[in-house]
């Protein structure tokens, strides 16, 4: 069913978007981060029609889930960003493990919570907001959290992200900025609507790299992947007090 | 053959490496991102600034002290796999 057009705000990691919803079912999708509606108020975020022609049907859930891209639009500007990444918490720093979809990141994060039962929270199963500030980057919760709906961890320092991809043989290696850039900046939400999304992004990315180690972890298969993971990475950066 | 960028290709830098990024609408012909290597990036630019292939060969042959004829397959393959992926067109007249 189609909206009355009023306007909702949406609060991100301290961020608040005015947003219009074409579909009235889509601000229930958001949960508590929405609030409304307003009846008066300036939109200041709409699906654009660029977002909207990558519908695969237009209904409530296919807009909460498209919104991801313009609300990362205007984040942008703010020093913030959605990112494509499944967030754990493990004691108490953020990691996130980005990888296309299908390629095991809820995999993955399954196994570290039954391999290791209660060190392991999810902040985001799908898209954590990040926050770029003078302490370093924040990971927040989201209202977008994958299929599974994992959330439920609060926000947390980004300690380290971790590349998945498959592979015949389980792998850990660290990783230069400069090899990993374009799979960073890929994983950020933007439009890319104009060059000035595209440079936003791109100096976002370059924050994100300059100051958080990137692994890339190649998965021959679980368990034993998934404790290499937890000895090398997790561990390590524990010792390294990150 | 003569290249020009693809409109809407964006070159960005990210931690000292450039990135060929499309906007949503080049995306729609050139849906990836190309990473470039310090000389391609050299050749992208001399590209962006409209200068032709010969003239990019020149460029690449003095720089590198190699014959032009043996600097050529390097810049005519670049703009090839450019053209392939779609982050160049044919230049007007070609």
């Amino acid at each position: 069913m189609k909206g009355g057009g009023e306007v909702y705000r949406l609060t991100l990691a301290g961020v608040t978007i005015d947003c219009r919803f074409e579909f009235a079912d889509t601000p229930r999708c958001f949960g508590g981060y929405v609030s409304g509606p307003y009846p008066e108020g300036e939109c200041a975020v709409a699906l654009s029609e660029a977002c909207r022609r990558g519908f695969l049907e237009e209904n409530a859930f296919n807009e909460y889930s498209t919104f991801a891209l313009a609300v990362s639009d205007r984040l942008l500007t703010q020093g913030r960003c959605v990112m494509h990444a499944a967030a754990f918490r493990f004691r108490n720093r953020a990691y996130l493990i980005c990888a296309p979809s299908g390629v095991g990141k809820s995999t993955q994060m399954k196994t570290l919570t039954e391999l290791y039962p209660g060190e392991f929270s999810v902040i985001s199963g799908d898209r954590p907001v990040l926050e770029a500030t003078e302490n370093g980057i924040i990971v927040h919760p989201s209202p977008w959290n994958g299929k599974e709906g994992w959330c439920g961890a609060g926000k947390a320092k980004l300690a380290a992200i971790i590349l998945l991809k498959r592979g015949e043989q389980s792998d850990l290696q660290m990783l230069k900025p400069r090899s990993c850039a374009a799979r960073i900046y890929s994983s950020i939400f933007n439009s890319a609507e104009d060059e000035e999304s595209i440079r936003r992004t791109a100096a976002f990315a370059e924050l994100l790299l300059k100051q958080t180690p990137v692994w890339e972890f190649i998965n021959g298969g679980v368990p034993n992947s998934t404790r290499l993971l937890y000895e090398k990475v997790l561990r390590e950066a524990e010792d390294y007090g990150v | 053959m003569e290249y020009k960028p693809r409109e809407g290709i964006v070159r960005v830098m990210v931690c000292g490496v450039s990135l060929l990024v499309p906007t949503r609408r080049a995306s729609e012909e050139c849906p990836n991102i190309a990473t470039l290597s310090m000389l391609e990036d050299m050749f992208w630019f001399q590209l962006a600034k409209g200068r032709s292939m010969e003239e990019i060969c020149t460029f690449y042959s003095k720089m590198s002290f190699k014959p032009i004829d043996d600097a050529r397959p390097a810049v005519e393959g670049f703009f090839e796999r450019l053209y392939e992926k779609g982050f160049v067109v044919a230049a007007e007249g070609q």
